[in-house]
């Protein structure tokens, strides 16, 4: 298991470390672009979107599994409470309509299996995220 | 992350796109590619075949980039979409909004 701890908004060596744990784990390429993906996108959106208590924000951590051929992501942040399940389905995008979002985590939906969300004692978000190997 | 822009015509661009553009790199090309696609006044055809990673930050710069081209009545396409930038276009029916085909000549064709 692969654990990190960073600030919200400074995944980028996070998500390299990921992958990089993924690919040691002989994890296959669409699996391993649907795992980074998922994770860019949950990060972006807790980076852009995420409401956290007053003072320094505390730090994600990332919980990263690959066993059986299924990759576990464990991700928990300190952001007011955000259940990924939850959030409204958004229109298919249009060159003429400005609003385009909601589309990650519509991606998030397609290629991940989110698990569970809770809400942990303490005031952090949970959420587990399965992705199957698939084909591919 | 990285583009190149390449004047084919009087009417129309080839942007070239290498690498990834996600979360962590939309930032360093948003504003040169919005500028080099919206603002050219050309349709374009995006080479997609260095492009190792999509995210939908990435499809939103495509989206609204190619908006302005657009409504001034031209066209956008991509080619040489890899698989797995095609499944996540195809996820969000992309292809519905910017066409997709294989090759540049088919890129082209599409330009009329």
């Amino acid at each position: 298991m692969l654990e990190l701890r960073f600030p919200p908004g400074e995944h980028a060596a996070a998500l390299e470390q990921a992958e990089a744990f993924l690919a040691g784990r002989g994890t296959g390429a669409a699996q391993l672009y649907r795992a980074r993906l998922v994770l860019d996108e949950l990060l972006a959106n807790l980076a852009m979107h995420g409401r956290f208590p007053p003072g320094p924000p505390p730090p994600v951590r990332l919980e990263v599994v690959a066993a059986g051929g299924v990759v576990e992501l464990v991700l928990e942040d300190g952001a007011e409470p955000f259940d990924p399940r939850a959030a409204p389905t958004p229109a298919a995008p249009s060159l003429d309509d400005d609003r385009v979002g909601g589309l990650g985590l519509a991606l998030v939906r397609r290629m991940a299996e989110i698990r569970d969300y809770r809400r942990l004692p303490g005031g952090r978000n949970r959420i587990e995220l399965v992705i199957a190997a698939g084909p591919g | 992350m990285r583009f190149e822009v390449v004047e084919l015509s009087p009417v129309a661009n080839k942007v070239v796109l290498e690498g990834r553009l996600d979360s962590t790199t939309v930032g360093q090309v948003e504003t040169p590619f919005t500028a080099a696609v919206a603002a050219s006044g050309r349709s374009a055809v995006i080479d997609m075949g260095g492009l190792e990673f999509l995210s939908s930050l990435g499809i939103r710069l495509l989206l609204s980039s190619s908006r302005p081209v657009t409504r001034r009545g031209g066209k956008v396409v991509l080619f040489g979409v890899r698989p797995m930038v095609a499944e996540v276009l195809t996820a969000m029916a992309l292809e519905q909004v910017l066409p997709m085909v294989a090759t540049e000549e088919e890129a082209l064709a599409l330009l009329g």
